[in-house]
């Protein structure tokens, strides 16, 4: 079990997004612009790593019928200091993530690595795990949000990259674009999984 | 009591501000329990009762102990607190909720499988109980919100079974089947009800 | 101590003292005993889920059997093997079970059926019977598009090139699914036992059916007229027949005008008649082929092995006991170890 192969498998083996089909919901609705998509990115990663390591401490003290409203409480801890990071620091993204910003709790993500990882194991690996899955949803967010802010806007990152005669399918931005660029990458991601099978 | 405004927030709440389709609140059980009318009928239920319920609970929590202005200990600010006490109320209720349905009804119990506990996890509930805070609503107003919310989110699933039960006798290209067709199924509908954003009921 | 700290702490445990009290008093209240029999019937049961018992899973079944007395003989694609284990564990007596396998009762393939226009849409028999009955002339008749195929759970199900489903009765364990999804009901599940059965369910007579499939049952009854008994019966111009009484039905597939029986007999015993013979002559008379028994009065007869078909008639009649059976049955697709 090597250090790079945890951090890397959340990028294409272990997807949250695309192999696991976990966390959709802040995905669909962050996704419309690549600075929001690194934000979110961020700010679940930060939470998913210090979660991960309480929860791997804490791991041998739980009482089994319990341990999922402990985790939850946890998690609830960190997303709440996040949050007020967030706001007194950054209070433009803050404003842009809205409701999805608590909603880090119920984020299926991170309730899933700690049930399935980090209640098993130590807290460096944990740490690891918390990172190398960060970093997949992160560069998973950021895909969508790159096909999403280009062809619904023109612009990557804020900055206008299409020349002005093109005209922006403002639809992509809005919630049938998250769907449809959704829908259309988890075929992608099973058709190539499926080549690579063979 | 002014029918009318209730009559806006209901009908805001199921079709303009539909929670999976325009929100992306509760797209987990959406993609999940939507293969089958029954399942997805139990669980629309299951989750407007348990939003109702929430509503009010959490309501009553931030009102009389996290609010400065209403609350009872003396004015102190905890609104920090939200998102914790929230989670944890809805996590108990969820729990709640399930031991009576296993006990009364077995049938129900065993036709929603895992997805009852699932519930917690579920964005939609936690959503409405923030959103009613983040909205100011008063108690009647967040219940009532609660309540057609999780109306909203059932007809979204309805609809979804119906059209992936007869999704199942068409021959869909092999890399698309499953998860990946129900999104872009999800993305003709959100289109649709697209339509009612430019609905202002006063 | 700071205000905020000292309150934060209070609302939080008082709430969780709350809230944890009344998940303990609702665990109490609302308890539900785990009958560890049902454990037990569960690891017995196959665990596919299919759902030929009429109930929704395994686990819901092994509750009913466990616990509200439902009959321990539903679980089909368990066999008879489980279903003594569950009478065992239950304490139940239990007589042998029969096994069952799914019979098609259409022959209507793109040879002896007429289509009545040309279908191009969805290739799914649930979808095409909405389009006007189908695209069969025979309203009664397979579509063809092996919906039941797709929901064999066994594998013992498959089209052939005809466009009829074929059922592997070596696989098949009667859970039911192809008789519940097929639109035209055309699979019932009978004994395994049964070697000949009718190919057709129309309920349209004589001309209606030769004009739209060349195999289909016109409803004359003459299968029911010789074959006698009381497991057959005329009904809508279609014989209604219980297989559960295992009628002798060599006669009625020999007889049928429209060769609507099929026999899953590869080959079938034969008649002989030995050196007793006096010649009276009675098999001849009760013999339903023409030229089968040859033979003068009061010569020995003989039978010719090529044209008999095994009915037996002639067994009953022969005053010096000379006629016997030669040769066994050989199968299509059934497994000889059952």
């Amino acid at each position: 079990m090597s250090v790079l192969k945890e951090l890397t498998k959340g990028i294409y083996k272990e997807n949250p997004i695309f192999r696991i089909v976990l966390g959709i919901c802040p995905t669909l609705a962050i996704s419309t612009s690549v600075e929001n998509g690194v934000g979110m990115g961020i700010a679940a990663t930060a939470v998913l790593v210090c979660s991960n390591v309480v929860i791997s401490l804490l791991r041998h003290l739980v009482p089994k019928n319990i341990r999922i409203p402990i985790f939850i409480v946890v998690i609830a801890t960190f997303v709440s200091i996040v949050e007020m990071l967030m706001q007194a620091y950054y209070p433009a993204l803050y404003k842009a993530l809205g409701i999805f910003v608590p909603l880090i709790v119920v984020n299926c993500i991170i309730l899933g690595r700690a049930e399935a990882f980090a209640s098993r194991n130590g807290v460096f690996v944990s740490i690891l795990d918390g990172i190398g899955m960060g970093i997949g949803f992160t560069l998973s967010l950021v895909v969508i949000s790159i096909i999403r802010e280009i062809t619904g806007t023109g612009a990557f990152y804020g900055i206008s990259i299409l020349p002005s005669s093109f005209k922006p399918v403002v639809v992509m931005v809005l919630a049938p674009g998250a769907f449809l660029t959704l829908g259309y990458l988890l075929g992608l991601s099973n058709w190539f999984d499926k080549s690579m099978e063979k | 009591m002014d029918i009318g405004h209730y009559f806006a927030l209901i009908i805001g709440a199921i079709f303009i501000s539909n929670f999976i389709l325009a929100k992306f609140l509760g797209i987990c059980p959406y993609i999940g329990v939507s293969r089958k009318m029954d399942s997805a009928i139990g669980m629309g239920l299951a989750v407007t009762f348990v939003m109702t319920l929430a509503s009010a609970a959490t309501w009553l929590i931030y009102a009389f102990l996290l609010d400065p202005e209403t609350n009872i200990l003396g004015g102190v600010n905890l609104v920090f607190l939200k998102t914790l006490s929230f989670i944890v109320v809805i996590a108990a209720l969820v729990q709640f909720v399930e031991m009576v349905v296993q006990k009364t009804s077995p049938v129900l119990y065993n036709s929603l499988g895992i997805y009852l506990p699932l519930i917690t996890t579920n964005c939609a509930i936690m959503g409405v109980t923030v959103l009613n805070i983040d909205q100011q609503y008063n108690f009647i107003d967040g219940l009532v919100n609660g309540f057609a919310s999780g109306l909203g989110f059932t007809l979204a699933l309805i609809l979804m079974a119906g059209l992936r039960e007869k999704l199942d006798m068409y021959n869909i290209p092999k890399p698309l089947r499953g998860v990946p067709i129900a999104f872009i199924m999800a993305s003709l509908m959100s289109l649709a009800f697209l339509g009612f954003s430019g609905l202002a009921l006063k | 101590m700071n205000p905020v700290v000292l309150y934060s702490l209070i609302s939080l445990g008082g709430l969780g003292f709350v809230l944890g009290s009344m998940l303990a008093f609702a665990s109490k209240r609302f308890s539900v005993e785990v009958n560890p029999l049902v454990e037990k019937v569960i690891n017995i049961l196959p665990g596919a889920n299919c759902g030929g018992c009429g109930y929704a899973g395994c686990a819901v079944y092994a509750e009913s059997v466990a616990q509200h007395g439902a009959s321990t003989t539903l679980c089909s694609p368990g066999g008879p093997e489980v279903i003594q284990k569950i009478s065992k564990l239950l304490g139940i007596e239990q007589t042998s079970v029969v096994r069952k396998v799914a019979f098609l009762h259409c022959a209507g393939s793109k040879d002896t059926a007429k289509d009545k226009y040309v279908y191009d849409g969805v290739a799914n028999c649930r979808m095409a019977i909405s389009l006007g009955g189908g695209h069969k002339a025979c309203e009664y008749g397979c579509l063809g598009f092996g919906d039941c195929a797709a929901v064999c759970k066994f594998d013992a199900l498959h089209m052939d090139e005809n466009g009829l489903p074929v059922v592997d009765y070596g696989k098949c364990t009667a859970c039911g699914a192809c008789v519940r999804i097929c639109p035209i009901h055309l699979f019932t599940l009978e004994p395994d036992t049964t070697i000949i059965y009718l190919t057709c369910s129309s309920l349209d007579r004589g001309k209606a059916v030769k004009d739209v499939c060349s195999v289909g049952c016109i409803g004359c009854g003459i299968c029911v007229k010789v074959t006698g008994g009381d497991a057959m019966e005329m009904k809508d111009n279609l014989p209604f027949i219980d297989y559960n009484k295992s009628p002798n039905l060599i006669l009625a597939h020999y007889k049928c005008p429209t060769n609507s029986y099929i026999d899953r007999a590869l080959k079938r015993p034969y008649m002989s008649i030995d050196t007793k013979c006096k010649g009276h002559g009675k098999c001849a008379e009760v013999c339903p082929v023409k030229d089968c028994i040859s033979g003068e009065a009061g010569k020995p007869h003989s039978i010719d092995p090529k044209k008999c078909i095994g009915c037996g008639l002639c067994l009953g009649v022969c005053p010096e006991k000379a006629i016997h059976v030669i040769g066994a049955m050989g199968y299509v697709g059934m497994d000889m170890n059952t």
